[in-house]
């Protein structure tokens, strides 16, 4: 099934450089916030579990790419559902894919006219990330992949030096009592790392087979999301250390806040701003990717010519959307804690599953008539 | 025969007749009688009639005289002579060249086409009465510069000399550096009207197949009516013009485009410009010079990161400097801060109009010292920095850290080697700093993802242009961001070098 | 108004730009799937330009998974 609308080729290295970029994403921003709401001062063991937990369904994404190497989610979809049933689920999984990037377009925006663009309208941070989001899509996904390639080794010494230079805020106190309430609140923690940094990387199954795939390919795949999920645990664990739990679940954007603590020698500091460069990286990469599933989806779903024709379209779509997604940011908070994480779960996890089954079933039936 | 006139001026191809009276005057009405041909009829011994054709100023006089008439007008009575009037004589022109004329380069010649391409390229033509067709004696020889230094790409150590005007001289500097078997040149001639000569020249074997026939392709399709520049060439022959960024390196150094010879690149020597051409050129490629490697690898990989520091200084400079003091005034450190506001108490313009003003006045500045006639290029420098810089500031119009920074900015852009590059950086400033004016750093990183974007999607020839820093091919980041040791250096780039890719070995 | 104006001066840009040459071409389908998304992101922009409020489609969303939700978090005894 070889795929005529998308010739580009992403190389392991780029893909794993994508998974950090879209495991950190936004969960930067909104993760540690709701695993403290969660679990108090043992958000960082949610983060563990999450991570673990993680796991299987990354290897559930993984047999699919196994059995279908050349289709991306959408023509497997396809395949195994047949013509009516696949095109509308594949329709559904096109549908998630955008407003997945809506609300990450919309979370971004929030961002910076919350805290550092105060004065600027909101519509107008959309538009802006809009108009180089489309720019990016024109030119294609191995563009796209490339300039993360670029990105990568400064986005990881902007975080390493933002950690490096936390460390003297630390104050391990703030992770007492250890499991004071049992792991029940972990557990609940867990949800959020399991959904937000990793099964929102289901979008990835739109973009795996066009990777070159070597030896090494499997396993830089789960070490990719580890070391993604690593740097949430660090950003996790240090939100907690510095701010504290109460701190980090009330404050809106806690690694905001992180950034704002750091202070060397009374002269690098505030350098928030310069921070927020890195949120905007990770989140630009995680919506670059969502948007192109969407397209790609849309295109494959309805058997179209191209993607990229639909772009212009789908920048008015999301200015509109990225508005409407909800009227304010608490219920947008809301919905995230309490709703969300079931959607990505049902379209990462538990129609994986029934695809896997279909599949498996299918091979049955091929097998009794042999 | 009738002479025709128009753009592009076509002859019949007869095979040139023998009557050399009709010949001379066709030539002479094609060229409308120009006052620079000139036609000289000999008369050699046993009454055989001939007549030398050139134009006088692009052929050399000592060779002419000493080469071609000499050797006829003193045949004599010699044995030449009494073969030359036994022979049949379709067969003068022939024991001529072979026998009698002393020049180095002759060829006979069988249609009007290429008569005039030789003659009007500096060559004699030679003409025998009854006898058919003609020779194209060699004797071009034009006034040129003498080979001096580069004028654009100085270095503090290496070789001093530059390519000049003349494409034979610019083959002899290539040939002296490269005295292997395997360079090739191929020419060809570009341009209805001026019919360039044009040299595509790389190194068998090393260069890639595919890149060169694609080189041959492109300048094939070129159908323009002159080239007075490689930079005519240049525009055709690259990727994708609606782009900042050169994907066609120049150069005047012959050591430069000899060092990209051996890495498998293809130079374009075009007649008349001491700018040869290279392709393909990739990012990295406009941050080196070939002092690099005459220079420790320390001091090269130093002075290499500099310059990459300077393409974001003069790229970013002025629009942080926009961004930070609009929005993100917090950034400073409290005294600079109070400084800063003190300063841009009494201006009254926003920030970004004072860096767009000061930017703009410094490119003005810019190029009027390019046109300026020496004699009054020192005053204007003097004027334009410290008059106007100084007088601004206490004038009120413009802030003193705003002078800094465009100075700063302006003499990071000359850190570049590559000329072609730092204008792109000239464009992309202001662009940033309309950026960073509305949406502060937000508008920055915006500005910089996308212009990352646009630079990945690029290619040169068919080479992805940011290799090998994306994709990362980690053999050759050795020679880009860094400058290792030779030893350590071991393969040709893998962007352009085809298979037989080891540069040490064989 | 003015974002009325400037989003029917995008709708209209679009169309000639990308649906005519697509029609003409002969790609009807694609027409039809760019029509509409078309007019959706026109319709949702409309209200983005102009700041009114429409009912967030998130509603939907908790709708739906709102009795799993309940279910769970009473169950786990988690937090809400």
């Amino acid at each position: 099934m070889k795929n005529l609308l998308e010739k580009g080729r992403i190389s392991t290295r780029q893909l794993a450089i994508l998974i950090v970029f879209m495991t950190v994403g936004d969960s930067i921003l909104i993760l540690p916030s709701l695993t403290a709401e969660a679990a108090d001062q043992n958000a960082w063991l949610s983060v563990i579990l999450g991570g673990a937990l993680a796991m299987p369904v990354l290897w559930i994404w993984g047999a699919l790419a196994r059995f279908y190497p050349q289709a991306n989610l959408i023509e497997i979809v396809q395949s195994l559902l047949g013509k009516w049933l696949g095109g509308a689920v594949a329709l559904y999984y096109s549908v998630y894919f955008f407003f997945v990037a809506a609300g990450l377009i919309r979370e971004l925006g929030d961002f910076f006219t919350i805290q550092i663009l105060a004065q600027t309208p909101l519509r107008a941070i959309h538009l802006l990330l809009l108009f180089v989001l489309a720019w990016g899509l024109a030119k294609g996904l191995e563009p796209i992949v490339r300039t993360g390639e670029l990105f990568f080794p400064w986005f990881l010494l902007m975080l390493t030096a933002l950690i490096v230079c936390l460390t003297p805020n630390l104050r391990p106190v703030n992770l007492k009592p250890f499991l004071s309430e049992g792991i029940s609140p972990v557990l609940h923690g867990s949800l959020y790392v399991l959904v937000y940094p990793f099964a929102e990387l289901v979008a990835l199954l739109m973009v795996l087979p066009y990777v070159n795939r070597k030896a090494n390919t499997k396993r830089d795949y789960y070490l990719a999301a580890l070391f993604g999920g690593l740097i949430m645990l660090i950003i996790v664990l240090f939100s907690l250390l510095v701010l504290g739990p109460f701190l980090t679940s009330n404050q809106v954007y806690p690694t905001y806040a992180l950034a704002k603590k750091v202070n060397i020698g009374n002269f690098l500091q505030r350098v928030e701003a310069v921070v927020a460069i890195i949120w905007v990286l990770s989140t630009f990469f995680k919506t670059a990717i969502h948007s192109y599933a969407f397209l790609l989806g849309m295109a494959e779903t309805f058997k179209l010519q191209g993607y990229r024709r639909l772009i212009g379209p789908y920048v008015l779509l999301q200015f509109g959307m990225a508005y409407i997604i909800t009227p304010n940011f608490t219920f947008y908070t809301d919905v995230l804690y309490k709703y969300w994480p079931f959607w990505d779960l049902t379209n990462a996890l538990l129609l994986p599953l029934i695809l896997l089954a279909a599949h498996a079933a299918g091979r049955k039936r091929t097998a009794v008539k042999a | 025969m009738s002479a025709s006139s128009g753009a592009s001026s076509s002859f019949d191809d007869s095979l040139l007749e023998g009557r050399m009276k009709q010949n001379l005057a066709y030539i002479g009405d094609s060229l409308g009688h120009s006052q620079d041909l000139v036609a000289r009829e000999l008369t050699l011994p046993f009454d055989i009639r001939c007549a030398l054709v050139y134009i006088d100023g692009i052929t050399d006089p000592q060779l002419l005289h000493h080469a071609v008439i000499d050797s006829l007008l003193g045949l004599g009575g010699s044995e030449d002579a009494v073969q030359l009037s036994r022979l049949d004589k379709s067969e003068r022109l022939r024991y001529l060249s072979d026998r009698v004329l002393a020049a180095g380069d002759i060829h006979p010649l069988k249609d009007w086409n290429s008569l005039f391409q030789d003659l009007l390229s500096g060559d004699a033509i030679l003409f025998a009465d009854e006898c058919g067709g003609a020779l194209r004696i060699g004797v071009g020889g034009l006034e040129e510069r003498a080979v001096g230094e580069p004028v654009s790409q100085s270095v503090t150590r290496g070789p001093m000399e530059a390519f000049n005007e003349s494409l034979r001289t610019n083959t002899a500097l290539l040939r002296r550096k490269i005295k292997d078997t395997r360079l090739r040149m191929d020419s060809l001639r570009i341009g209805r009207v001026t019919k360039t000569n044009v040299t595509v020249t790389y190194l068998q074997g090393i260069a890639k197949e595919e890149i060169v026939a694609e080189v041959h392709r492109r300048l094939g399709k070129i159908d323009i009516d002159g080239v007075l520049e490689g930079g005519y060439i240049e525009e055709f022959i690259q990727d994708q013009t609606l782009t900042p960024f050169p994907t066609v390196y120049n150069s005047e150094r012959p050591d430069t485009i000899a060092a990209g010879l051996l890495e498998g690149k293809i130079a374009i020597l075009v007649d008349g410009t001491p700018f040869v051409l290279l392709v393909p050129a990739l990012f990295v490629e406009f941050f080196q010079a070939s002092e690099d490697y005459a220079q420790r690898f320390d001091i090269s990989t130093l002075i290499r990161i500099i310059r990459y520091i300077s393409f974001f200084i003069t790229t970013l400079a002025p629009a942080l400097y926009v961004a930070i003091t609009t929005f993100h005034q917090e950034m400073l450190p409290t005294n600079l801060l109070i400084n800063l506001a003190a300063q841009r108490e009494g201006v009254p313009f926003p920030a970004v109009i004072e860096a767009i003003l000061m930017e703009v006045t410094y490119e003005i500045l810019r190029e009027a010292g390019i046109r300026m006639p020496r004699t009054v290029g020192q005053a204007v420098s003097i004027v334009g920095t410290l008059v106007i810089g100084q007088a601004a500031v206490q004038a009120g119009i413009v802030s003193a850290a705003m002078v800094i920074i465009v100075s700063i900015t302006a003499i990071a852009s000359y850190v570049i080697p590559s000329g072609s590059m730092s204008m792109s950086a000239r464009m992309l400033r202001f662009l940033f700093m309309v950026l960073a004016a509305s949406f502060g750093l937000f508008g920055v990183i915006i500005g910089l993802i996308g212009l990352v974007l646009h630079l990945s999607s690029l290619r040169s020839f068919g080479v992805p242009y940011m290799a090998p820093m994306s994709p990362i091919i980690m053999s050759d980041i050795k020679d880009s961001l860094f400058r290792f040791p030779w030893t350590m250096m071991k393969k040709r780039p893998w962007s352009t070098a085809s298979p037989n890719n080891r540069r040490r070995e064989n | 108004m003015i974002g009325l104006t400037v989003i029917l001066l995008c709708v209209a840009a679009l169309i000639w730009k990308t649906l005519l040459p697509m029609l003409r071409r002969g790609e009807f389908r694609d027409g039809v799937v760019f029509s509409v998304m078309l007019a959706g992101g026109a319709f949702f922009s409309f209200f983005a330009a102009n700041l009114i409020p429409f009912p967030a489609p998130l509603h939907l969303l908790v709708a739906v998974y709102k009795p799993f939700s309940q279910w769970l978090f009473s169950a786990m005894g988690w937090k809400s």
